[in-house]
């Protein structure tokens, strides 16, 4: 079973010592001018845990030290390397295409957590505050009265959580964003940065950080591009 | 940049290599079969990550949250 950690653009060499999941070693296989770092991997299902997904990572991050990675999702596997070769001929156009488009970035991660207008200390919250309703007529009130409440907390989320966005974004080559994923998360955010704009990201961070004393902010990286790896359709390459 | 935080810095750089490793990246074949039992993890994880977030923010500043296994700064 042919367990497939990356294409990538890495002088011969880069993955020699490398050790990947299940402490199997990491090959690189040429792909035209680029390679495909894969090794042996678990016969059967590929078991989620801690030691497995932080070895993927580990060959990951090694092989984005040395020059540049198109991650692929956990798990990936292919038990005869015919198919792998199949499968990267169907979709290689799209494939070098992805890996063109984060070459020299690095993604770095923020969330952004708040506390919601609903939630301000001292302010209890409607259920507390009333008695149950005596009719009919007083529940829809009410049950209108919450989804009011309930949207002007999500437009408030969404104008925060965009004008957040856009500082960061500025200094970034892509990005991509989800507000309110939770209730409290505000944003959760994924930036494609240049190593040579790295010092502007990390500035505009600064600046959101000092800006807004009342919110939480994460800022992790740097991570291999998953956010930024290309969709590949099935059915694509048919037609491509 | 810090390297405050220990236990909660470890989960919550764990629980963002989850949400990336497990979510994004090339799906290459149609048929990534994961032992999906933990699957859940992932989403309670990330309710344990506002939590740890918070710890760590009382900690240490967190921007330079480093890579998984402490690689430290790239240039």
């Amino acid at each position: 079973v042919t367990y497939v950690y990356a294409i990538c653009d890495v002088p011969p060499g880069a993955a020699v010592e490398l050790r990947g999941v299940g402490g199997q070693t990491v090959d690189l296989r040429p792909w035209g001018e680029c390679a495909v770092a894969c090794g042996e991997g678990p016969a059967g299902v590929v078991p989620v845990t801690a030691e497995n997904v932080l070895a993927h990572e580990h060959v990951l991050e090694a092989l984005m030290a040395a020059g540049t990675v198109l991650p692929m999702r956990f798990g990936t596997t292919f038990h005869r390397t015919s198919d792998l070769e199949a499968v990267l001929e169907l979709h290689g156009e799209r494939l070098r295409a992805g890996l063109d488009r984060v070459r020299d970035c690095e993604e770095w991660g923020v969330r952004v957590l708040w506390r919601q207008p609903d939630e301000q200390p001292g302010t209890p919250s409607a259920s507390e505050q009333t008695p149950l309703p005596t009719s009919g007529r007083e529940y829809l009130i009410r049950r209108a009265a919450e989804e009011q409440r309930r949207r002007a907390v999500e437009a408030r989320a969404e104008d925060l959580a965009s004008a957040m966005h856009l500082e960061l974004a500025r200094s970034a080559e892509d990005s991509r964003r989800k507000v309110l994923a939770t209730p409290d998360l505000l944003l959760s955010a994924a930036y494609l940065v240049r190593r040579d704009r790295m010092t502007d990201f990390h500035s505009a961070v600064r600046q959101l950080v000092a800006a807004h004393p009342d919110l939480r902010v994460l800022g992790t990286g740097p991570w291999p591009p998953y956010h930024f790896a290309p969709h590949l359709d099935a059915t694509e390459g048919a037609h491509a | 940049v810090s390297r405050g935080g220990g236990a909660a810095h470890r989960d919550v750089t764990l629980l963002e290599l989850l949400d990336r490793a497990l979510d994004k990246g090339v799906v290459l074949s149609g048929d990534i079969t994961l032992s999906v039992a933990n699957v859940d993890l992932v989403y309670v994880g990330l309710r344990v990550l506002l939590c740890s977030v918070e710890a760590m923010h009382r900690n240490a500043p967190l921007l330079g949250v480093p890579p998984v296994g402490g690689g430290g700064e790239r240039a």
